[in-house]
């Protein structure tokens, strides 16, 4: 048993990848939407197993698996394959409540899709070329548009938002392609830490990665290039919604992260990167918390939140120092747990999916509202929780690199927050249902996933020190040693 | 600057240019078969300046990257027609507009 445990962890980068691929190819067998859902939870688990470990073995100090020709494993990467792993699984596991929102035959391909997406993004995670992370990115956008089709079935609406998908991602492939050719052209096609000797062409280069970090930022759902997110989020229901919010944008943040300490590793492209990445920051607090104060549709509300709390991971980065990078770790995590129990708790709302069907919503499912409320108390920011932790850690990151202003961000981002977030909380402890249904879940169990994540958003923001010392840990092993 | 250097720099930009004027067709179109038309503009730009810049692996990323784009695209045309019994963005968005369920008032 001991020897194929150690050949698993030996193999570990490959199977994070190959697994959900393998577990992706079963599923087109698989026929009726129980099946498909039980076979697809199994392969998530699996993988998110695989890369938790393999995590918690880097943070231990033990040694990372070997480095191959196409794979590289470095501190970003380990930390977002578990976290995308992870997410991906309480998911997968969630979704058993939301079989149906989609035909009974068109389930397996969801299914497939969704672990395509994560196949991918762990790809990206880890893969050693420009090239391989190009084309990782863009199976993982073409999978999230056909997740967002396949619901058009039970909502016509989820056609046109995953045209807008299609019509923004293919504009960012386009953008995230001529990058490539221009960072290869510039410095060369292998994503190992970048160094100013290394730069054949400092202008090419840097052309190159602000096309990238744009064509992410728009895959993120950052602003202002976040037209596609409200149509799309907006109807394409539960796993929908939990696809592209809580696995897709969380892991085109990582792979931004990625490319960012990719980039800040050379003074000669850093400065204009971190110029880019502070532009789109600061936009992406202001115009979608904006946004969310206006919204009326729950999903659309978790959307704009998300791109503004991703305004808040790019001002982290674009810092530049490891501590910069540290607070970003911390964040998306937040984010992801964030999404995972405001989506999952707001599924068992069926097609309803205004603000009005959260009313009441503490008498008639306290169990979602008790998701719910963990998630936006994180989503403000509120001390003790997983949300105030990384924004905690901007503003020392912030203060610390000189950018006192940062903590600006962060108290606009945060004010924001409290008026739309904190009417979810008062729709659902203090108003009265205005006869609208909830679907009675029969697959309780499933609601587990969400109340696991709303869990882990306050305990986490308890007792961080683990957390805040894995996230420091990878952070150096991207950037070098802190000073 | 050499003739080659100018005339690579003259080919980038020619693609580039192509690049935003099928984003800008992408993003902006009254009907969705032009902005399907728009994507597939913009990443066929892109796949020219790929070649021109490094060719290789990249480009044939760039092909199947264009292929799974359109196969998507026509798909989606062909159920949105099928749905909504048309394919101008104004109807559709009317459409999706008037079956978005409204807000009662608070109790």
């Amino acid at each position: 048993m001991s020897v194929w445990i150690e050949f698993v962890r030996s193999q570990a980068p490959l199977l994070a990848i190959g697994a959900p691929l393998l577990g992706a190819a079963l599923l087109m067998l698989v026929p009726g939407a129980r099946l498909a859902w039980s076979a697809a939870s199994a392969a998530a688990i699996i993988t998110a197993v695989i890369a938790v470990d393999m995590a918690l073995r880097g943070a231990a100090g033990a040694p990372l698996p070997d480095q191959s020709p196409s794979i590289r494993v470095d501190g970003v990467g380990v930390w977002a394959v578990a976290v995308v792993s992870s997410i991906a699984a309480f998911v997968i596991v969630g979704s058993g409540a939301m079989l149906r929102e989609f035909h009974r035959r068109a389930a397996p391909f969801v299914f497939t899709l969704v672990l395509v997406m994560v196949a991918a993004l762990n790809g990206a995670a880890l893969c050693r070329t420009f090239v391989g992370f190009a084309a990782s990115i863009e199976t993982m956008w073409l999978a999230a548009v056909g997740v967002a089709a396949l619901h058009g079935d039970r909502d016509r609406g989820a056609l046109t938002g995953s045209l807008r998908m299609l019509a923004a991602g293919g504009a960012a492939g386009a953008l995230l392609l001529v990058g490539v050719a221009l960072v290869v052209r510039g410095s060369g096609a292998d994503l190992s830490t970048l160094t100013d000797q290394q730069l054949r062409s400092p202008q090419s280069a840097g052309l190159g990665l602000g096309m990238i970090l744009a064509a992410l930022a728009l895959n993120a759902g950052v602003a202002p290039l976040q037209a596609w997110t409200g149509p799309a989020f907006g109807r394409v229901g539960g796993l929908g919604a939990l696809a592209l919010g809580a696995i897709a944008s969380v892991g085109a943040l990582f792979a931004l992260v990625r490319i960012s300490a990719y980039a800040m590793a050379a003074p000669a492209v850093a400065v204009g990167v971190s110029n880019v990445l502070l532009a789109l920051g600061l936009v992406s607090v202001l115009a979608p918390s904006l946004q969310a104060v206006g919204a009326v549709n729950v999903r659309r509300l978790a959307a704009y939140a998300a791109a503004a709390q991703a305004g808040c991971v790019l001002v982290s980065v674009a810092l530049g120092s490891p501590a910069g990078f540290a607070a970003a770790l911390v964040q998306i995590t937040a984010l992801g747990a964030a999404a995972v129990a405001l989506l999952g708790g707001a599924a068992n709302l069926g097609q309803a999916h205004g603000l009005d069907a959260l009313d009441g919503l503490a008498r008639r499912a306290p169990l979602s509202a008790l998701a719910i409320t963990a998630s936006a108390l994180s989503i403000m920011g509120a001390p003790l929780t997983l949300g105030f932790l990384g924004r905690w850690r901007l503003i020392e990151a912030g203060v610390g690199g000189g950018w006192w202003w940062a903590a600006g961000a962060v108290i606009v981002l945060s004010l924001a927050a409290v008026l739309y977030a904190g009417r979810l909380i008062e729709r659902v402890y203090f108003k009265r249902a205005a006869g609208v249904a909830v679907e009675r879940n029969l697959l309780k169990v499933a609601l587990a996933p969400a109340l696991i994540a709303a869990v882990a958003v306050i305990c986490v923001g308890l007792e961080p020190s683990w957390l805040l010392r894995a996230a420091d840990a990878a952070a150096a092993a991207a950037t070098g040693p802190s000073p | 600057m050499t003739l080659e250097a100018l005339g690579l720099r003259a080919e980038i930009a020619l693609c580039i240019a192509m690049l935003m004027l099928g984003a800008v067709m992408a993003m902006s179109s009254a009907n969705a078969v032009k902005r399907v038309g728009g994507v597939v503009i913009a990443q066929i730009a892109a796949l020219l300046a790929a070649g021109v810049l490094v060719g290789g692996d990249i480009v044939l990323v760039g092909a199947a990257m264009l292929a799974g784009t359109l196969t998507i695209g026509c798909a989606l045309i062909v159920r949105l027609q099928e749905r909504y019994g048309g394919v101008d963005m104004g109807e559709l968005d009317a459409a999706d507009t008037e079956s978005e369920p409204r807000e009662p008032g608070a109790t």
